[in-house]
């Protein structure tokens, strides 16, 4: 047994104790904190399953951004949180036999599927020269699943519109002063991320990266901007914030109307894929990243619709 | 064995975790944890199982389901803790008026 | 001429592991964030510093040697940052709670 074969070992079931560690725990707060440590080790699970796009997405959104949202809406709940009282015991019993059931049935399924693999792989690889990028996972997303993408950002706009909507005014806190220290991080590191998710979208097409760890990587640093009490994404005019949210799914819209002429809707001819693709994940990054910024000021009540005119 | 197997199966055992969060649990916060924590045991199992084969590159299908799918459990979560937040606001403004 | 070196590699990347386990024991074992925050500082500059330096010597790419001094300094920044950030936070809710702990803050 080498040290990989005992890493993989180990950090599965290291993951699935503190997922039980997360839910044991009576206090909230660390139950959060403990809840991004999990995200981490998770981002390091997706590594070791080949998976580096994940790792990247799941450490600046699944543990980041996520944890950032949890610790901002408990600070807002504050002490005014239901007790935390266990179930009634009636109750207990079928939670945990379903429990048990889900994870059996699920542990003896992936057991059995396992010696029959079936992959999708050779289906994607045999078309995808006509995608426009050699990354499989690049031409899935925008290509032959472009259907599910799309609408993905679709959820994520509604999801930005439901919260800012929420939001109110009542909650209204106002940004903390950051300090010195804060600042010149911010002023340093905030352009390096900036250049770190183009360059992402731009090796998308080729090599793991693309819109979504792009966006998720900028919505990292919306976060810390935020932190860091420069007001400036939520301080845009009201028509640049709506232009950017939309973005994303405006711009895949109008490609799919467009790739309409040339057949089916959202099919793109193959000479164009690469320009078109291109401009939807630009347009995917900046809203990705915009729409988590303005759900983390919503949930930290520092963004309002204070005129109260809605949306 | 493929070591692959031992993922899948931690995603399913999280799945279960979070399952029962989700279920068991009477505080909504917590329920918005396990809701999380049975999303990433998903992904886990979805993305191990695209590493079944045991040599060749990975299947792309799975790995872009869960690259969207993350970005999309993320602003669910972001909907839910605003609906709490809210309920929780619109309850205290209650419990002003009350005293 | 290459095993010397690789000796060098190995007792960095050692000594690396070593300031790691040390800093996640202070984490767990002192008594109060500042002190702890402090353990955690070393993991970030010490330990991640020692386990870089004894990776580059393995990497004959002086590309990727590059690569890895640019992860360890980013690190640092964000560390130094984040620890401000912290510390800044434990001293403005010592100084709410009129302790004297507050001016323990750096």
């Amino acid at each position: 047994m080498n040290a990989g074969t005992l890493m993989d070992l180990i950090l599965p079931l290291g993951l699935v104790v503190l997922a039980e560690i997360i839910l044991r725990q009576r206090r909230a707060a660390e139950a959060v904190a403990q809840f991004m440590v999990f995200g981490l080790l998770m981002a390091v699970a997706w590594v070791r399953v080949d998976a580096p796009d994940l790792a990247l997405t799941e450490a600046a959104i699944g543990s980041g951004v996520t944890g950032a949202l949890l610790l901002a809406a408990l600070r807002r709940i504050g002490p005014h949180r239901e007790p935390t009282r266990p179930l009634p015991s009636p109750a207990r019993l079928p939670v945990y036999t379903a429990t048990l059931l889900l994870g059996g049935a699920l542990s003896w399924a992936l057991i059995e599927l396992w010696s029959d693999p079936v992959s999708l792989t050779a289906a994607v690889d045999a078309r995808l020269a006509e995608s426009g990028s050699s990354n499989p996972v690049a031409a899935v997303i925008l290509n032959f699943r472009a259907y599910d993408t799309f609408l993905e950002i679709g959820v994520l706009l509604l999801s930005a519109l439901a919260v800012y909507t929420l939001a109110g005014s009542r909650g209204r806190r106002s940004l903390e002063e950051p300090g010195p220290v804060f600042q010149f991080y911010l002023s340093r590191l905030a352009p390096l991320f900036a250049i770190v998710a183009l360059y992402l979208v731009w090796i998308g097409s080729r090599r793991p990266g693309g819109a979504f760890p792009a966006g998720a990587l900028l919505s990292g640093v919306g976060v810390l901007v935020l932190l860091g009490a420069s007001p400036w994404p939520l301080g845009l005019h009201r028509k640049v914030v709506r232009y950017l949210l939309v973005a994303g799914f405006g711009v895949f819209l109008f490609a799919g109307l467009w790739g309409g002429r040339y057949g089916a809707m959202l099919t793109l001819p193959p000479e164009q894929a690469k320009a078109w693709k291109l401009l939807i994940e630009l347009a995917c990054m900046l809203s990705i990243g915009f729409s988590f910024t303005v759900l983390f000021a919503c949930c930290a009540g520092w963004l309002g619709d204070e005129s109260g005119e809605g949306t | 064995m493929n070591p692959q197997l031992v993922y899948a199966l931690a995603g399913a055992w999280i799945c279960a975790i979070g399952l029962r969060g989700f279920m068991g649990e009477v505080d909504t916060f917590r329920r918005i944890l396990g809701a999380n924590l049975l999303g990433s045991g998903i992904f886990l199992v979805l993305v191990a199982v695209a590493r079944r084969a045991p040599d060749g590159p990975p299947d792309p299908v799975p790995h872009a389901m869960v690259l969207t799918g993350i970005v999309v459990s993320v602003s669910g979560t972001a909907l839910l803790l605003a609906l709490l937040a809210r309920l929780h606001e619109e309850h205290r403004e209650e419990g002003e008026g009350n005293e | 001429m290459e095993m010397p070196l690789h000796y060098l590699s190995n007792a960095l990347v050692l000594a690396g592991i070593f300031f790691l386990f040390a800093s996640a024991l202070g984490v767990l074992r002192f008594p109060d964030t500042l002190s702890r925050l402090h353990a955690l500082a070393k993991a970030d500059n010490v330990a991640l510093g020692c386990i870089v330096l004894g990776l580059m010597i393995r990497q004959p790419n002086a590309l990727l040697a590059l690569k890895l001094v640019l992860i360890w300094s980013v690190t640092q920044i964000s560390s130094a940052a984040s620890g401000f950030k912290l510390a800044q936070q434990i001293r403005a809710r010592a100084l709410r709670e009129q302790r004297p702990g507050g001016e323990s803050a750096p």
